[in-house]
C-alpha cells in the first residue's frame, strides 16, 4: 500500500525549507482534530486533504497499515471516523483482528472504541456491519468489554436491530454478540430489561438453522433469569412449540432445552397443557434420535408435576411404553415420570401391576438412577 | 548535637551558629574554616587573642591533628615483619583457592545428580527439553485440512496520481550472492515460522478440547440440575396436596362437630317444648286475646264484613242526601222564581199607584192656583 493517503507528499513538495516531518505531523493533529473533535478551525482543517492509495498486486487491501504496538490502536480509532470508507474498512478489520488480544481490548475500552463502532452497527455498508458485529462478539468475551457494551444504550438498540438486518452473516454474528452476552449472568439481566427476549422470540419462525441454534442458545439462557413468566405472556411459549415441527435435530433439542426452562415455571406447565404438548412429546419420545428421547422426557418430567398433567399422560395410555423404554435404558427423566404418573391413584393401580418390572430395571452403579428408581418404588407401594 | 573543637585551644564547645562555636559557657570564638598547621599556630594564637579570646592553653601533645614524632622521619618497618606478613598474605590466598575449588566441585555435584538407573523392561529415549520446539527432521504424521478463508474485497482501480518521493536518490550494483543466500538465510527463520506455528496450534488444539470437556461437564451438570429441579416441584407439588388435602379434612371435621353440636340443642329444646311449654302455650294465647294483643280475629271482621257494610250504607246515605238536596234546591228555585214574579207585579202596581197619587197632588196643586 503505497503511498499512504495521509503522508501528503504533493504538500511536501510546496516548499523545500519545511521539514517533511513537520508538514505530514501537522497533517496528522488537523486530521485528529476532524475525526476526534468535529472539527471547528476551517483554515486548519485544509490540508486534512488526503491523495489517492496505489495497490501493489499482492497487499492485503483489507488491513490497515499500521496496526502495530501502542501506536495502533489510537490511530484506527481515529482513522474509523475517516471519509474514505476503504480506510475504514481496513481500520475495522485491523480492530477485529486487534481485540482478541485482551491487552488490547483493555487499551481499546480505555479508548472508547466500543463507543466508537457503535454507528457502523447500522452503517449502509454490509460489510462494515458484518465486521462490526465481529468485533462486538471479540469485545464481549470479555467481562470488561460486556459492561462496556452494555453501559452503552445506542450499541444495544443498534444490537437490536442488527437482529432484522437484511444479511443473514450479521443476523449471524449480532446473535454471537448476544450469546456471548447472556453467558454473563448480570448482562443476561439487562438483555431481559433491554427487552430482548420479545425480540429474539419474535425472529424464530423465519430465520435459518445455524441463527436459530444461537436464538434458542440465547433464550435458554435468559429464560433461567426470572423471566419465564414474562416471555410465556410474550408468546415465546408458542413460537418455540412451532419449531417442534422442524426435522434437524439440534434444532430439536434446543427448543426442547427451552421448553423445559418454561415449563420449570407454573404458567409454563399451564401453558403446555394448554397447548396440549404431550401428544407432541410422546411422537418426539418415540423417535430414533436418543439426545431428542432425553429431552422430551425431562420436558415431560416437569408437565406431569400438575395433576392435569398426570390425568392426560394416562388418557394417551404413555405409562406402560415409559416403562418398556426403562427396562430397555434406564433414564432418570423417565423415571421420574413414572414417579409423578404413580402419584395418580389410577397410576398406582396400573404401576403396582409391574412392580417387579420396575424393581428390575437396570440402573447399574449410578446413584442417581438408584434412587430415582427408590422413590419409583416407594410412591407406587404407598397405601393411603 | 555535634561537638565541635576549638582549633585554637583545642577546647570542646557546642555550635550555636553555623560558624560560631561556644567553648563551656566561658568563652566563644569564630570557627575557622581553613586548615591549622603547626607553623601557623602562633600567629592564630595572636588571632585568638585580638579576638577576646580570654586564655591559651596551646598543648599540642592532644590536638589530634599534630604528628608527635619528627616529621622528617617516616614508619620503618622491620625484616621480619615483612616476612610475617608475606607468609599471612600467602595463606590467606591459598585459603580462598581451596575454598573457591571446594565450592566448585560441591556444586557441579549438585547440579548434575545423574541419571537414575534404569527400571527392568524399560530404556531411556532422548526427549526435547528446550523452551521452543525444533523440527527433528524426521518426517511426522501429517493430514491435511482445508478451510474457506474469508472473501477479500476487490481490487480498486489503480489511481492515475502519484505522490512526489520523500529522500535523495542512490544506486548502487549488487550481484548476485553479494547480499545473501536465500535458500541458506531463510532455513532459520522457516524453522522459527514453522515451529512458533506448530506450538500455537498445539496450544489451541489443547484448548479447545479443554474447552470441549468443560462444555460436556457443564451439560452432565445441567442435565442432572433439571432431574434434580423436577424431583424438588414433584415434592413440593405433594406437599402442597397433602397440607391442601389436611387442611380441607380439618375443615370438614371442624363443621361436623359445629353441626353436630346445633342437633344435639335442638332436640334438647326440642324436648323442652314438647313438655314444659305446651301446657304455657293456650294459656298465654288466651291472655294475649284477652289483652287485645292478637287482633287476627276482630280484623278479619272488620275487614271482611264490617267495611263492606259500611261502604254500603255510606254510599245509601251519601246518595239520599245528594237526592235531597237537589229537590230542595229545585223548590227554592221555583219559590224564588213566583216570588219574583209577584214582587215584580207588586212593584209595578205601587209604581203606578204613585205615579197616580203624583198626578193627583199636581192637579189639586193646579187647581189651587186657579
Amino acid at each position: 500500500m503505497y503511498p499512504h493517503p495521509q503522508l501528503n507528499s504533493y504538500l511536501n513538495g510546496l516548499s523545500l525549507q519545511t521539514s517533511k516531518i513537520i508538514v505530514n505531523r501537522t497533517v496528522y493533529k488537523a486530521l485528529q482534530e476532524k475525526y476526534t473533535r468535529g472539527g471547528r478551525n476551517s483554515e486548519f482543517l485544509r490540508v486534512t486533504s488526503i491523495q489517492p492509495q496505489c495497490f501493489a498486486p499482492h497487499v492485503d487491501v483489507t488491513r490497515a497499515k499500521c496496526g502495530f504496538k501502542q501506536f495502533a490502536l489510537p490511530k484506527l480509532n481515529m482513522e474509523l471516523g475517516s471519509d474514505d470508507p476503504l480506510i475504514v474498512r481496513q481500520a475495522l478489520t485491523t480492530l477485529t483482528d486487534l481485540l482478541c488480544y485482551p491487552e488490547k481490548l483493555s487499551e481499546a475500552i480505555q479508548l472508547n472504541i466500543p463507543n466508537s463502532l457503535t454507528d457502523f452497527l447500522v452503517s449502509n455498508d454490509p460489510y462494515l456491519r458484518e465486521r462490526v458485529a465481529m468485533a462486538y462478539a471479540t469485545i464481549a468475551n470479555q467481562v470488561s468489554g460486556k459492561e462496556a457494551i452494555l453501559k452503552n444504550l445506542t450499541t444495544v438498540a443498534n444490537l437490536s436491530r442488527g437482529l432484522d438486518d437484511s444479511l443473514a452473516a450479521v443476523r449471524l454474528q449480532v446473535a454471537r454478540v448476544l450469546e456471548a452476552l447472556a453467558n454473563n449472568n448480570s448482562a443476561a439481566d439487562k438483555l431481559c430489561i433491554y427487552g430482548f427476549v420479545k425480540a429474539i422470540s419474535g425472529k424464530l419462525t423465519n430465520e435459518r438453522k445455524d441463527i436459530l441454534i444461537i436464538y434458542l442458545s440465547i433464550l435458554e439462557l435468559l429464560f433461567h433469569r426470572n423471566s419465564k413468566a414474562a416471555a410465556i405472556k410474550n408468546g415465546s411459549f408458542d413460537e418455540i412449540v412451532a419449531l417442534l415441527s422442524r426435522k434437524d435435530e439440534i434444532l430439536l433439542c434446543k427448543s426442547l432445552s427451552c421448553l423445559r426452562v418454561l415449563c420449570e415455571d407454573l404458567s409454563g406447565k399451564q401453558k403446555a397443557l394448554e397447548l396440549d404438548l404431550l401428544v407432541k412429546l410422546k411422537e418426539l419420545l418415540t423417535d430414533k434420535r436418543e439426545y431428542v428421547n432425553l429431552e422430551a422426557a425431562r420436558v415431560m418430567s416437569f408437565i406431569t408435576i400438575t395433576s392435569r398433567g398426570k390425568l392426560r399422560l394416562l388418557e394417551l395410555r404413555m405409562p406402560s411404553f415409559l416403562l418398556l423404554t426403562l427396562t430397555q435404558k434406564c433414564c432418570p427423566s423417565q423415571e421420574l415420570i413414572l414417579t409423578n404418573v404413580a402419584e395418580a391413584p389410577e397410576g398406582r393401580r396400573m404401576l403396582l401391576k409391574y412392580e417387579s418390572l420396575i424393581e428390575n430395571i437396570a440402573v447399574g452403579k449410578n446413584q442417581v438412577l438408584q434412587r430415582h428408581r427408590q422413590t419409583l418404588l416407594d410412591v407406587v407401594r404407598w397405601r393411603p | 548535637m555535634k561537638t565541635q573543637y576549638c582549633p585554637l585551644c583545642n577546647r570542646g564547645g557546642l555550635s550555636v551558629r553555623n560558624d560560631t562555636v561556644k567553648f563551656d559557657n566561658l568563652h566563644s570564638c569564630k570557627y575557622l574554616l581553613t586548615p591549622v598547621t603547626a607553623e601557623s599556630l602562633t600567629n592564630l594564637q595572636k588571632k585568638c587573642q585580638t579576638m577576646n579570646h580570654p586564655q591559651i592553653f596551646g598543648n599540642l601533645t592532644f590536638n589530634q591533628r599534630l604528628m608527635r614524632n619528627n616529621i622528617f622521619s617516616t614508619p620503618v618497618v622491620m625484616d621480619c615483619e615483612k616476612a610475617q606478613v608475606k607468609k599471612y598474605i600467602e595463606m590467606k590466598k591459598r585459603q580462598s583457592v581451596r575454598k573457591y575449588d571446594e565450592l566448585k566441585v560441591l556444586n557441579a555435584k549438585l547440579v548434575r545428580i545423574g541419571t537414575p538407573p534404569l527400571i527392568t523392561g524399560r530404556k531411556h529415549e532422548p526427549v526435547q527439553t528446550e523452551l521452543f520446539l525444533e523440527e527433528l527432521f524426521e518426517k511426522p504424521d501429517e493430514s491435511e485440512v482445508a478451510l474457506q478463508t474469508d472473501y477479500f474485497l476487490n481490487k480498486p482501480s489503480t489511481p492515475l496520481y502519484c505522490s512526489t518521493k520523500m529522500g535523495q536518490d542512490a544506486s548502487t550494483q549488487i550481484e548476485s550472492g553479494d547480499l545473501f543466500d536465500y535458500d541458506v538465510e531463510i532455513q532459520p527463520i522457516l524453522e522459527v515460522l514453522v515451529n512458533k506455528t506448530i506450538e500455537q496450534a498445539l496450544i489451541e488444539v489443547l484448548e479447545e478440547e479443554e474447552i470441549a470437556t468443560l462444555r460436556e461437564q457443564q451439560r452432565k451438570f445441567l442435565e442432572l440440575r433439571a432431574v434434580e429441579k423436577a424431583e424438588q416441584q414433584r415434592l413440593e407439588e405433594q406437599d402442597r396436596r397433602l397440607r391442601e388435602e389436611k387442611n380441607r379434612r380439618v375443615k370438614q371435621y371442624e363443621e361436623g362437630i359445629k353441626k353436630q353440636q346445633e342437633t344435639k340443642e335442638r332436640v334438647a329444646a326440642a324436648v323442652l317444648l314438647t313438655g314444659y311449654i305446651a301446657e304455657l302455650l293456650p294459656i298465654v294465647l288466651e291472655g294475649l286475646k284477652i289483652s287485645g294483643f292478637l287482633l287476627d280475629e276482630i280484623k278479619t271482621d272488620v275487614q271482611q264484613e264490617f267495611m263492606p257494610w259500611l261502604m254500603k250504607e255510606l254510599k245509601k246515605e251519601i246518595g239520599t242526601m245528594i237526592q235531597s238536596r237537589s229537590i230542595l234546591e229545585e223548590l227554592v228555585k221555583k219559590i224564588i222564581k213566583n216570588r219574583f214574579k209577584i214582587y215584580t207585579q207588586l212593584g209595578d202596581e205601587y209604581d203606578a199607584s204613585r205615579k197616580l197619587k203624583v198626578k193627583s197632588l199636581e192637579n189639586i196643586c193646579k187647581e189651587e192656583e186657579y
